[in-house]
């Protein structure tokens, strides 16, 4: 069953800048915290249906799989799914709001049974997607601030 | 027989966390990963003193714990890389243009400048390592963002599990 989770905050710049950010994979380890690399981009980084590798390290594990851009719609939207053992979308919507951008990050995510034994389950696995996604949002806010 | 067993065992964690460090690449020292093992062996020492008294022999290693605990908390924020100057300082100023985070090459190292307030990342090459002594910026900022960045590219020497979630178990 698949889980879901969104959360949202205010940045000071404008919808193009926030969203022309997130849909360059190459920024993401700079604001997730337990993403340590994107590498093999193949196409260009931020169009549909661009994938790349990636390695998310938490708890002295290096988990690794692919992404792949879902949409990109300049100013307003981008989206990407990690294929793999986790199966998760993560849609950024940007709405200007007071001279800025209004950024919803949601995060879908399903983990199967057979990555359940390899990773934290329950609330504590919840927990600390949901946390990694709030700290991804505050780091955003404090690099594209103006 | 305790004791011997007790320093050889720490000794010998410290000599392959050593040995890992020399073995591989883009990887980080961190004198402070050190200095717990040290406190560790000191702490696990001082338990077992109701039950082995120290001997005369085990001085020596009491202080070189004792003085390895102590240069860790002196230079926590000096890390020992495994990598190559030049591409060391490529990568973290194009980790900085996308922090959107001014960075200078100044003799030295890197002159950080976020709010009005320049911090240097001091890289200093010593033969096929880099000493780098890492600023202390405050919790919410660039900076520190870029010091998170290094912690992740440039890890400790002990090599993580590698789980590939696209395999089935």
């Amino acid at each position: 069953m698949a889980t879901t989770f969104e959360t949202s905050g205010h940045i000071d710049n404008t919808p193009e800048a926030v969203i022309a950010y997130v849909a360059d994979p190459r920024n993401r380890p700079l604001f997730f915290p337990s993403l340590k690399a994107i590498t093999d981009i193949q196409g260009e980084p931020s169009a549909v249906g661009t994938s790349w590798k990636w390695t998310f390290v938490a708890l002295g594990m290096e988990f690794r799989g692919r992404g792949r851009c879902l949409s990109h719609e300049p100013g307003r939207l981008y989206s990407f799914q990690t294929d793999g053992g986790i199966r998760s979308t993560f849609t950024y919507r940007a709405h200007a709001e007071s001279g800025g951008t209004k950024l919803t990050v949601s995060l879908e995510y399903e983990v199967p049974e057979n990555a359940k034994a390899k990773l934290p389950a329950g609330d504590r696995g919840q927990k600390l997607r949901e946390e990694e996604a709030r700290r991804a949002l505050e780091n955003l806010q404090l690099i594209l601030q103006r | 027989m305790f004791p011997q067993l007790l320093w050889a065992s720490f000794a010998i964690a410290a000599a392959a966390y050593l040995l890992l460090f020399l073995m591989r690449v883009n990887v980080s020292l961190r004198l402070v990963r050190l200095g717990w093992l040290a406190e560790a062996a000191l702490v696990s020492r001082g338990l077992a003193l109701t039950v082995w008294s120290l001997a005369n022999w085990e001085s020596t290693p009491l202080v070189a714990c004792v003085v390895v605990a102590a240069a860790a908390f002196y230079w926590h924020r000096t890390w020992l890389v495994r990598a190559r100057a030049d591409e060391f300082c490529e990568r973290t100023s194009e980790a900085c243009r996308a922090l959107r985070l001014e960075c200078r090459h100044q003799p030295g190292g890197l002159a950080l400048v976020e709010r009005q307030q320049t911090l240097l990342l001091g890289i200093t090459p010593l033969n096929t390592l880099l000493l780098v002594r890492l600023p202390n910026p405050p919790p919410r900022s660039k900076v520190a963002l870029l010091v998170q960045w290094l912690a992740k590219q440039y890890s400790g020497p002990v090599p993580p599990i590698p789980i590939d979630l696209s395999r089935r178990s």
